[in-house]
């Protein structure tokens, strides 16, 4: 990171201020490109970084959230690092060497695998209190209170099952199914092969499905 | 009957509309055995749709906070780096001096390093001043 980007860096609150506002300019003129936004974050803009932010602020925590088994609070916090690491490898990002969604989503996932190397989360936590997710709202009518059970207890069920799976697994399953990639730009983010995510995507639904089960039957 | 590679079983489910109008697709569509294996593939992307993905709120500022945090860190590391490099390849080079050409090339090395500090010594201390 150069000395320039450094100086660059606006004040907090400027930024943090527009966060819930629309960009002025969004409607006048075309958006800009990742690619664009990321050069100009390299360069020490911090607005072009907050466009990339949001721009990818809910599918790479879906992702990370997938990846983290349902643990919002986990989550929460390997998105920080990974756009933590974003704006501070955004100087390092080389256009010919690849676009920059598979480059985000693989900062998002070594931010992952590198987090659940260091806390040993690798094992399986069977708490269904810890896995963060939103309970029903008391004051909603019965019906609204029972579907959001229905929902809540098919979120946790999921999010137990995620945690059974390898990592690998789990990384190829959730990265194809958030749709965010393509299996092409899955190889470039993961480095492992186009047919062997392909393989390890088959075993990994039949894992899944497995897994499902058994999380239902130990909910029962 | 030859089924189609189970990559290309994703291809037709992940691929979109021109995926449905291929072979593959015609040869889906009577074969209980491929359409299976597709179900199993919507049926894995409905589940993992039943996790929330609404990212938290103030989650921009709380990366702004956490940059302005790693920044002076790693910037002091990399100006620890910027100042020590070339001492640590000075030091080198007059080891490797000493060692090749004895005590006349450590004078040599010593006399040439000297000046050079004395023609670099304002621009370091501007740049310095300027930094901080």
């Amino acid at each position: 990171m150069s000395a320039t980007a450094i100086l660059a860096f606006p004040p907090l609150a400027s930024l943090a201020g527009d966060a819930a506002e629309p960009i002025p300019s969004a409607k006048a003129m075309p958006l800009p490109s990742d690619r664009a936004l990321v050069e100009r974050a390299a360069r020490g803009d911090a607005e072009a970084f907050a466009v990339l932010y949001r721009r990818y602020e809910r599918p790479v925590f879906g992702v990370l959230l997938r990846l983290a088994g349902g643990r919002r609070a986990l989550a929460e916090e390997w998105l920080q690092e990974a756009f933590t690491r974003v704006w501070l490898g955004a100087g390092t990002h080389d256009p010919s060497r690849g676009e920059v969604r598979p480059w985000i989503y693989r900062i998002a996932l070594n931010t992952a695998r590198s987090e659940l190397a260091r806390r040993h989360y690798r094992t399986a936590h069977v708490s269904l209190d810890e896995s963060g997710l939103d309970l029903p709202d008391e004051s909603a009518g019965e019906k609204r209170v029972a579907a959001r059970l229905d929902e809540a207890r098919r979120a946790e069920v999921v999010a137990l099952a995620l945690r059974e799976l390898p990592d690998f697994m789990r990384e190829v399953i959730v990265l194809r199914c958030s749709r965010e990639l393509s299996f092409a730009e899955m190889a470039e983010a993961t480095g492992a092969p186009e047919g062997t995510l392909k393989s390890r995507f088959h075993r990994a639904v039949a894992a899944l499905r497995a897994a499902v089960a058994r999380a239902e039957e130990r909910a029962r | 009957m030859t089924h189609p590679a189970p990559g290309e079983l994703l291809d037709l489910h992940f691929g979109g509309e021109d995926a449905s109008r291929g072979p593959a697709a015609a040869h889906v569509r009577g074969c209980a055995a491929c359409r299976a294996v597709l179900d199993d593939v919507g049926w894995a992307e409905g589940a993992l749709r039943a996790l929330p993905d609404t990212p938290p709120a103030g989650g921009l500022e709380r990366v702004l906070a956490r940059i302005d945090t790693v920044r002076p860190a790693r910037e002091r590391r990399e100006r620890r780096l910027r100042t020590l490099l070339p001492s640590a390849l000075a030091l080198l080079a007059g080891g490797v001096a000493v060692h090749e050409g004895g005590a006349v090339a450590l004078l040599v090395f010593l006399a040439v390093g000297s000046i050079l500090t004395l023609a670099l010594a304002p621009v370091l201390i501007l740049e310095s001043q300027r930094r901080s």
